[in-house]
């Protein structure tokens, strides 16, 4: 029987789980109030975080292209060296 | 950067056009991953001149390092791998794994010996107010190591399957498992935190 404990751990770490693993944590999410509110605080970090990385991450092509430029700039350089 | 891009970056003849730096294939490799570069580089904390400056290393790694590219993995994958080497440099952080974390022994007084709860997660419909969800997360995240963070980032991101986020990172996948743990853990107790604060 999968405690609450294995459950985060299983849960947090979430790699490559398999079939009958996943049957027994949903079995287990809907008998146990702590482990889905866990679960939950997980889903809602996964979509904050999402909307906080479209936030932040919000680009300039303009910048882009100046770094692309620069890059290919360098580039040309050391080849003109070698 | 589709799927079609992505598909013809790891051709055969591409990868010899690359070999030879054929300036051709270098500069559309270029126009083609400096901006998930870029957007990574901010996605992990750094400010946008220091993401320029990370990115520019990456580049010149790159091009030290091409004519050796076997094309073993992904050239996204191989790009990302550098980024993350070049982000730890940056940092100066320890690559290696710490054998110990302090959310380790938080997460083991949460639970009594039976393996229930002993200090349960608050009620979900306190625990992140949607219209503070990226404020608080942003502040939370910065207290993340940078590994832990590149590993959540990535997981939760790019939809990069387990195998290419252990290859960028040089870890195993038990390791991953480890860094997600405590990065989504020590995520969980921040943001629980200061949720308790505000209410």
């Amino acid at each position: 029987m999968l405690t609450c404990k294995d459950l985060v751990r299983e849960i947090a770490e979430s790699e490559n789980l398999s079939f009958f693993k996943r049957a027994e944590i949903r079995t287990h999410l809907l008998m146990c109030k702590h482990c889905s509110a866990y679960a939950k605080h997980l889903k809602y970090m996964r979509e904050g975080f999402k909307q906080l990385f479209s936030n932040i991450t919000q680009t300039d092509p303009e910048q882009i292209k100046k770094i692309e430029d620069q890059v290919l700039k360098r580039f040309d350089k050391t080849e003109g060296d070698s | 950067m589709g799927a079609k891009t992505d598909i013809h970056f790891n051709s055969a003849e591409f990868l010899t056009q690359l070999q030879q730096r054929h300036t051709n294939a270098i500069s559309r490799l270029v126009q083609s991953y400096t901006e998930p570069l870029f957007k990574a580089s901010l996605g992990l904390g750094f400010d946008s001149s220091t993401a320029d400056e990370l990115v520019q290393r990456v580049w010149t790694t790159f091009f030290d390092v091409v004519p050796k590219f076997e094309g073993r993995s992904h050239i996204r994958t191989f790009l990302f791998g550098i980024l993350y080497n070049k982000a730890l440099e940056l940092r100066r952080e320890e690559k290696n794994l710490a054998k110990s974390d302090p959310i380790e022994e938080t997460m083991e007084s949460r639970f009594s010996d039976d393996g229930h709860w002993s200090l349960p997660p608050i009620d979900p419909e306190q625990f992140l107010v949607k219209s503070q969800m990226a404020g608080i997360i942003k502040e939370c995240i910065d207290f993340l190591p940078l590994t832990q963070r590149m590993a959540f980032c990535l997981k939760e991101i790019d939809d990069k399957g387990s195998s290419d986020i252990c290859k960028i990172l040089e870890v195993s996948n038990t390791n991953l498992g480890v860094l997600l743990f405590r990065a989504r853990n020590r995520l969980r107790e921040c943001i629980e935190k200061k949720t308790k604060l505000e209410n």
